[in-house]
């Protein structure tokens, strides 16, 4: 899988921001603690008219998920 | 003819289809299909159909969320047919919408503002479930959950189950087998001592226990867990249905209800 790798302060700032009515920007943290940003097709065009448009232009890296913690206390 | 529904289907199952006052769609299936901005004929006369067929079932009541993910665009599969403006959907980044639904990435999720604990009226008389036809990877397809039971549900979830397995959950987990991770699902909860779930109009799994614990108070979100707040354990699995009902579903009513949901899935040429 691959994502866009966007710096701690990108990711406080748009964290939870709408770029239309039913969309936000959500970040998820890698196993390095590194913030990506994944983009469907559709979130990239209706990203691309708009003033976020520049995430667009960051490059794909390959992304390393962070570990699952345990799914329930007994597990 | 637009707007008459699926006339064969309803009258084989003893329910005419019934046109609104001066020949049009059902009032709910019109209130959805102005709100969802839903244009194309065949997905409206699914909509129709699938309203007239709940209605006729008299199950229509018992939910206070449907989400039927029509119409192939983030902004037509956010709107809640039930009561379309309350309790829309918004999405995380990462969703792929087309026309066979909505799916997941395994790094999203998608919020319903919908809060079981103050939405739901008793934790023993209450239902969820979703429905899904392509699943790549499995975690919680639906839940909110405060890391000490609560409501979840999910299918095939190797990862966190080991092997084919699924899980309802509702205080106490009830596991089942299952093999292809898509389906029509549904968990219930119908008395103070038992619950149920059911995969494609047949009981999977039945839990009995005194104790139905309590709903976190956090918003259900689906294709993840809402887990204390924090989206966890995303899916990637294609979805195509989902609802939360405020009661029960007793065994017929559960196999009508897959009966309409199915018959609408198979109109719109995404049926598993």
């Amino acid at each position: 899988m691959e994502g866009r790798i966007v710096t701690n302060q990108q990711a406080q700032e748009l964290q939870g921001v709408f770029f239309d009515a039913d969309t936000f920007f959500n970040f998820v943290q890698d196993i390095n603690d590194v913030y990506f940003l994944f983009l469907s097709e559709q979130d990239e065009a209706d990203i691309a008219p708009t003033e976020y448009a520049y995430l667009l232009d960051i490059p794909l890296s390959p992304y390393v998920p962070k570990p699952s913690p345990p799914f329930s206390p007994t597990e | 003819m637009i707007g008459y529904g699926n006339s064969m289907f309803l009258a084989t199952h003893g329910i005419l289809a019934r046109a609104a006052s001066g020949g049009g769609f059902d009032p709910d299936a019109q209130a959805f299909i102005t709100a969802a901005g839903i244009t194309n004929p065949t997905q409206q006369g699914a909509i129709n159909t699938l309203v007239v067929a709940l209605k006729g079932y008299n199950i229509w009541t018992k939910f206070k969320a449907i989400y039927p993910i029509v119409g192939g665009i983030a902004s037509s599969h956010a709107v809640n047919l039930k009561t379309p403006g309350t309790f829309n959907l918004t999405f995380a980044t990462g969703w792929t919408h087309s026309a066979t639904g909505m799916q997941s990435n395994t790094a999203t999720f998608s919020n319903t503002f919908l809060n079981m604990s103050t939405q739901i009226a008793s934790v023993n008389n209450w239902a969820a479930g979703f429905y899904s036809n392509l699943w790549v990877s499995g975690n919680v397809d639906m839940g909110a959950d405060t890391f000490t039971g609560n409501f979840y549900f999910t299918s095939k979830s190797p990862n966190l189950f080991g092997g084919n397995n699924a899980r309802f959950q509702f205080n106490d987990a009830v596991q089942f087998a299952d093999t292809t991770g898509t389906g029509f699902y549904l968990g219930t909860r119908n008395s103070s001592t038992n619950g149920k779930g059911y995969k494609n109009g047949v009981e999977v799994a039945n839990l009995t226990n005194s104790n139905a614990g309590s709903f976190a108070n956090l918003n259900v979100y689906l294709g993840a867990l809402n887990r204390n707040g924090t989206a966890s354990y995303s899916t990637n699995v294609r979805y195509a249905f989902w609802f939360i009902a405020n009661a029960s579903f007793n065994p017929t009513e559960q196999a009508n209800f897959y009966t309409a949901v199915q018959a609408y899935q198979t109109t719109l040429s995404r049926q598993v």
